[in-house]
């Protein structure tokens, strides 16, 4: 066998958001995955709030705080938008009116869709449902897989605007694997180059000409 | 169906409709409808575990028979009272959570799953089969083997009277009500709801914080119950119990009423059971067409045409008759999508 992720090492601090930069088939999603517990460590630890979360279970993990929007969104197609908001929330379950309602005030263009099936709405508003349920589990940590895959630019905006205001507001820390470099750009305080399984490079946006040096990590080279 | 007057207006009517039904036929015709009505008890089981779950069994008898011999071994030895009829579905239920915690907590494949359960249900089949010897008892109640229990002493109404023909139908109808009302009121809750989100998408459902393993256990339990109710049912319909009920046959009929009547919906599968023993009675009466022919042909045409099954092509009906008339498109209907439990 042949490990995936090898001299991975992240703090990640409140408020924060970490952005994962790479290649396709360099490990990105494998971190994530392997974050959530869905992937086992063969070696290391993960550690969340003090406490070691390496051999906690998947739904440990999500009750623990940390929220997952993958790739490909993963809602329930054959659900009602707000079946599949009642499903996210998963923390408080009783009061989960109160928790969608906040949730749809930060993501009003959902509240039109209430009736409608998951299945049936765009792939924009699929996403933005993906992240309003993952909102609804009050996370503490969300990572986001590639959120801005084959999404129009007003929803990528959007969903900006949201992450951004959670950031502010909530506290809640960030990890996002993107291969945007303007949506990375527009949220991440630090990003992580990956490259076959190696955090190879931090990047710090703020500096100038940091784009520049992004862009050859996804194997963008300016001619 | 979402609208409540539709609601209790058709539950009325199957009400009304099966108080009538012994007054305008033969009691032949309703001891027949009493099996139907009680097989279909078991295919809502199936549709319940299967359809609403996304467990896929593929021994769903196994719990119809050991529901079966449960009451017919506690008819003999304590008498057919409530005893009986609540071992019949404790001891599908238990023996399902334990099989179940294997399964799910162990984290086997959907397709290993309905190959354990298929391989179940034949491993009791044999091991009954193989039972016939006198010196094979359970408390007063010989297992028979290959012959079965016959005489299992049969339920009586409260006040003691025997329950006739009549009855038997009237009862198998009230506990087919019952067992649906049931599974409607569950799927309405937050388990429910939690089994319905698990068959969509399970992984979603773990990475939202579910216990997958425990929601499966409990929908698979449920149907081991329900199916083990329709097992009492069957043994006091015909007084006997016999290995067959677990075998390769009885299984494989469960999974064509879900099938044709459209996994992902609980009415369908039992209209289609009820329409398809009808239709295997019809033809047994006749020597020109094999049954089983004709069964496998219906299967096939279902499978490749009308993958949803019957109700949801039912469902589709109205949305498709407005359009027409109104002559612009509707919002499409997901033909067989099983989210449409909620209007079947």
């Amino acid at each position: 066998m042949i490990p995936v992720l090898r001299g991975i090492d992240l703090n990640l601090a409140a408020n924060e958001c970490v952005g994962v930069l790479g290649r396709n088939g360099m490990g990105k999603t494998t971190f994530l995955r392997a974050l959530m517990g869905e992937l086992p460590p063969w070696s290391g630890t993960i550690e969340y709030g003090g406490s070691a979360l390496t051999k906690s279970t998947t739904q440990e993990r999500a009750k623990a705080g940390l929220g997952y929007v993958p790739q490909g969104k993963h809602i329930f197609s054959n659900l009602t938008v707000a079946e599949n908001l009642k499903m996210g929330c998963i923390k408080d379950f009783r009061n989960f009116e109160t928790t969608v309602d906040e949730v749809l005030e930060l993501l009003p263009r959902l509240k039109e869709l209430l009736e409608r099936k998951g299945g049936s709405l765009s792939g924009g508003e699929q996403q933005l449902l993906a992240l309003a349920r993952c909102l609804c589990g009050k996370p503490n940590v969300i990572l986001l897989d590639e959120p801005t895959e084959g999404i129009q630019p007003s929803i990528c905006d959007e969903i900006v605007d949201v992450l951004r205001l959670l950031k502010e507001k909530s506290r809640i820390s960030i990890i996002l694997v993107e291969q945007d470099i303007e949506f990375l750009w527009a949220l991440c305080d630090r990003v992580m180059a990956i490259d076959k399984g190696v955090f190879v490079h931090v990047i710090d946006p703020k500096e100038a000409g940091s784009e520049e040096e992004a862009k050859k990590f996804i194997g963008i080279e300016d001619n | 169906m979402k609208n409540p007057v539709l609601n209790i207006s058709s539950l009325v009517g199957v009400i009304v409709l099966a108080f009538a039904i012994p007054y305008f036929v033969e009691a032949f015709t309703v001891l027949n409808f009493t099996v139907y009505i009680i097989m279909a008890i078991l295919s809502l089981s199936l549709a319940f575990v299967w359809g609403m779950g996304g467990i896929m069994v593929l021994g769903h008898s196994a719990f119809f028979g050991l529901g079966a011999y449960a009451y017919a071994i506690a008819a003999v030895n304590f008498g057919p009272g409530w005893e009986a009829v609540t071992l019949s579905m404790l001891v599908p239920a238990t023996f399902a959570a334990l099989l179940g915690y294997f399964m799910f907590y162990g984290r086997i494949s959907d397709i290993y799953v309905g190959v354990i359960t298929l391989a179940v249900t034949l491993i009791l089949f044999n091991l009954i089969n193989s039972t016939s010897g006198p010196q094979y008892k359970i408390g007063s109640a010989p297992i028979g083997g290959y012959n079965g229990i016959t005489a299992v002493p049969t339920l009586s109404w409260p006040n003691g009277n025997f329950i006739d023909i009549n009855g038997m139908f009237y009862l198998s109808v009230g506990l087919l009500i019952l067992s649906y009302l049931f599974i409607r009121y569950y799927l309405s809750t937050r388990y429910g709801k939690v089994t319905v989100a698990i068959r969509e998408n399970e992984r979603r459902a773990e990475l939202l914080g579910y216990n997958v393993a425990q929601s499966k256990l409990i929908t698979f339990s449920i149907g081991g119950a329900i199916a083990g109710l329709a097992g009492c049912m069957f043994a006091n319909w015909g007084s006997f119990v016999g290995p067959t009920i677990f075998g390769l046959v009885q299984s494989a009929q469960i999974i064509i009423w879900v099938i044709v009547g459209g996994r992902g919906t609980l009415i369908g599968p039992i209209l289609s059971c009820i329409a398809i023993q009808w239709m295997t009675t019809q033809l047994g009466m006749q020597q020109v067409v094999n049954v089983g022919f004709v069964l496998g042909i219906v299967l096939t045409i279902f499978v490749l045409l009308v993958p949803s099954g019957l109700a949801p092509l039912l469902a589709k009906i109205p949305n498709v008759v407005r359009s027409r008339l109104n002559g612009k498109p509707k919002e499409d209907v997901a033909l067989g999508s099983p989210a449409e439990e909620g209007q079947t």
